[in-house]
């Protein structure tokens, strides 16, 4: 009797010692607590502050280029910043390509159900396929908490019946960068209209130099321009109404659009055998100066006033798409959006929810946004008060974008993920020459059908 | 040794593990697509049941029917261009014996570099405007002959099945080379002294004796260009307009990017039985008279 209760007493003594040398692998002084642990082990639990408890997130990024790097930088600052305040958290940063996340990765794991648990994410079309099959977090009552839910510039393209599912970390607005050298060099001032356009661009032809870099492989890229020009004709509800079939791709306005791009076309305007080209070669194109414009996103402006930019550093001007006559569109409209931002899994527990609550504390400040507006040129998805020490193009898109009577976003983000597709094709067969605006419609109007019957 | 292998328990031990990972990474995929196949899906909202719809729509599909054409180019190209192209040159370089280790390396060169890369180099050969390609003919011809290789539809196939040979006779020459090395050197020195001729040698003597590899290069082109995938995607994307689409791209292009994953996987099985089809044949078609030495 007497030698078993020693040796239970020897055990329990022992027990307690390997209890309490794993518990200093945790964190330095968290030995003499666990000794402790064995009387005043209800106090110590019923205590809030240590969030001692390990909880470890993923976090998928795409910013893996050498141009992201100053993004991926500020993520790392914060993430680092948010495991300090917190012991026990981990962040376990994750970087992929952007396209295979988009397309291939994120949306497989959305159809098995295991997204990482923050993962970059489009607001818009991916967005509200996500939140339909229930797998995004409802973040509002977050920013209830948080309080910085009138901050963001905007959250529409993250907002699904009422309720928050994403938080853009930034913005773009897209619309023509041009080479000022070149402007300048040809006496040419920037357009306001579709026929200076045109007539700016045969000066610039005339010159022997290609009026608008681009390469058109893949379909997103030229849906940018065709975007804005397509805008320009019908208006932006027009294009909200394809969806629901009160408008087709077939009606006057929308073959105006197709044809109001077909004739840069014909104009041999862009960069010959641009189908042929990955979009990295658009930039630079224009960056060597052998086009004087081009129309991309604002994402470019980092790259434009970076290193690459050479001679041409400060040479780089924005202004916005001209209007065109007679179009039923809003003539000094941008596509501007807010559609880049951080998605969190439906699956997380009630640990892991806290710690996210702390990174979108950390990540979403005035503070960050700043430094990614000043740093990476990325224009800030929160308000921001102050806005020195921001670079002259990143003013001059700022400037663009304040002047624009209203905004919109992207075609891709509004109908279906099938009438995208047909639309890239669609326009690169003008590009090629292959067909005619007519042609066009009819073909995208028949996915629309298609994809509008299937919902 | 032969005891334990013929009890039935360790027979079975040995093959189980294999049967297993088949089961899982093949047969289990193969029959799953099907039944994908069978419905409206957009991989993430509930599945909508549609019968056979989208195996119909195959063949309304004009950039299906496209995408299957430019596999049967890749097919023809490889029977009609490559393999007769690896026949010479593995023929040329038995004959010499001079640095023939250095020939046969040379040859072998492209099938070691990846094909992505090969893909991103042949791109900036075909570039228009830097392109190797075009300042060449510039230099010797007028302007107007530069061509748009990789964003003319009519060439973008045609440039695509030049890289992919480029890179695939490697392969194909050392197999042949092989062969050919292998003929016993009494056969041919008899018909020396019966006093054949150089053309005479190859159609009678070389030619048959290879056969069993001509049939192994044949089987190896069916299945390598009924799916092929990675040079495609890399270098046009099966742009412009989807005129270079392959099955594979197209499966991938219509599964994850329109999001419509059943008649995605409808298209993957429809690739796996013409692929099916197409091996059988060709095993029905060759499988008569062996020739021996």
């Amino acid at each position: 009797m007497k030698k078993s209760f020693t040796a239970i007493a020897m055990l329990l003594v022992s027990l307690v010692l390997v209890i309490s040398a794993c518990g200093s692998n945790n964190g330095g002084n968290n030995a003499p607590a666990a000794t402790n642990e064995s009387t005043k082990a209800p106090e110590a639990t019923a205590e809030p502050t240590p969030a001692a408890k390990d909880v470890t997130l993923s976090l998928r990024h795409t910013q893996i280029k050498e141009t992201s790097k100053t993004r991926l930088g500020i993520l790392e600052d914060v993430v680092k910043k948010t495991q300090d305040e917190n012991p026990g958290l981990t962040f376990k940063l994750e970087g992929i390509d952007e396209i295979v996340n988009r397309d291939q990765k994120l949306k497989a794991e959305m159809t098995a159900g295991n997204p990482p648990d923050i993962f970059e994410v489009f607001g818009g079309s991916d967005l509200n396929l996500y939140v339909k099959a229930g797998r995004m977090l409802d973040l509002t009552p977050i920013l209830d908490e948080l309080g910085i839910k009138d901050k963001f510039a905007s959250l529409d393209e993250f907002t699904v019946d009422g309720k928050v599912y994403g938080l853009p970390f930034g913005g773009y607005s897209e619309a023509i960068f041009y080479n000022k050298k070149i402007f300048s060099d040809l006496g040419l001032q920037t357009p306001t209209t579709w026929e200076e356009l045109i007539a700016v661009a045969d000066k610039v032809k005339a010159a022997g130099i290609t009026p608008f870099a681009l390469a058109a492989k893949d379909g997103w890229v030229n849906g940018m321009m065709w975007n804005t020009v397509m805008e320009r004709n019908v208006g932006i509800d027009a294009i909200n109404k394809l969806v629901t079939g009160e408008a087709k791709w077939t009606d006057e306005n929308f073959v105006k659009g197709f044809a109001s791009y077909a004739e840069l076309v014909n104009k041999d305007y862009f960069t010959k055998g641009a189908l042929g080209l990955a979009y990295a070669d658009q930039g630079a194109q224009f960056l060597s100066g052998k086009a004087a414009m081009v129309f991309t996103g604002t994402w470019d402006a980092n790259r434009f006033s970076g290193e690459e930019a050479g001679d041409l550093k400060g040479q780089i001007g924005y202004f916005g798409f001209p209007s065109i006559a007679g179009g039923a569109g809003d003539q000094t409209s941008i596509n501007a959006s807010y559609s880049n931002g951080f998605g969190f899994s439906a699956n997380l527990d009630a640990d892991k929810v806290a710690a996210v609550k702390k990174f979108i504390a950390n990540f979403y400040t005035e503070e960050v946004q700043k430094r990614t507006l000043v740093e990476d040129k990325l224009l800030p998805s929160m308000k921001l008060s102050d806005l020195s020490g921001v670079d002259p193009l990143t003013t001059e898109i700022l400037t663009v974008m304040a002047n624009a009577s209203s905004s919109w976003k992207a075609y891709d983000a509004i109908v279906q993920p099938a009438v995208g597709a047909e639309v890239n094709v669609g326009i690169q067969e003008l590009i090629g020459k292959v067909t005619t605006p007519e042609k066009v419609a009819a073909k995208i109007q028949a996915a629309q059908e298609k994809a509008n019957a299937a919902q | 040794m032969n005891k334990a292998l013929r009890n039935p328990i360790t027979y079975i031990a040995f093959i189980l593990p294999t049967l297993a990972l088949y089961a899982l990474f093949f047969v289990y995929p193969v029959i799953v697509s099907f039944i994908y196949g069978l419905y409206q899906w957009d991989g993430i909202t509930d599945k909508v049941f549609i019968g056979l719809d989208n195996f119909i729509r195959l063949w309304t599909d004009k950039v299906f029917l496209k995408s299957l054409l430019n596999n049967f180019y890749f097919l023809v190209f490889s029977l009609v261009v490559n393999i007769p192209l690896v026949f010479l040159i593995s023929i040329v370089i038995s004959k010499v014996s001079r640095m023939r280790d250095f020939y046969k390396s040379a040859v072998f060169v492209p099938v070691v570099i990846s094909t992505a890369t090969v893909a991103i180099l042949f791109g900036v050969l075909y570039n228009y405007d830097s392109g190797l390609i075009n300042q060449f003919i510039r230099l010797i011809f007028p302007e107007s002959w530069a061509r748009e290789w990789l964003s003319d539809p009519k060439l973008a196939i045609l440039s695509i099945l030049i890289a992919n040979a480029w890179q695939n006779v490697g392969f194909f020459i050392v197999l042949c080379l092989a062969a050919i090395l292998n003929i016993p050197k009494e056969i041919v020195e008899a018909a020396k002294i019966d006093g054949v001729n150089a053309w005479n040698e190859t159609w009678t003597i070389t030619l048959p004796l290879v056969r069993p590899i001509l049939f192994v290069m044949l089987l190896l082109s069916v299945s390598g260009t009924m799916k092929v995938l990675d040079i495609v995607q890399i270098m046009t994307n099966g742009g412009p307009f989807q005129s270079t689409e392959v099955m594979s791209t197209y499966m991938l292009k219509v599964g994850f990017r329109s999001m419509e994953l059943g008649y995605g996987s409808a298209i993957g099985v429809a690739m796996f039985l013409i692929i099916l089809v197409l091996t059988f044949i060709l095993n029905r078609v060759t499988k008569h008279e062996e020739v021996q030495y």
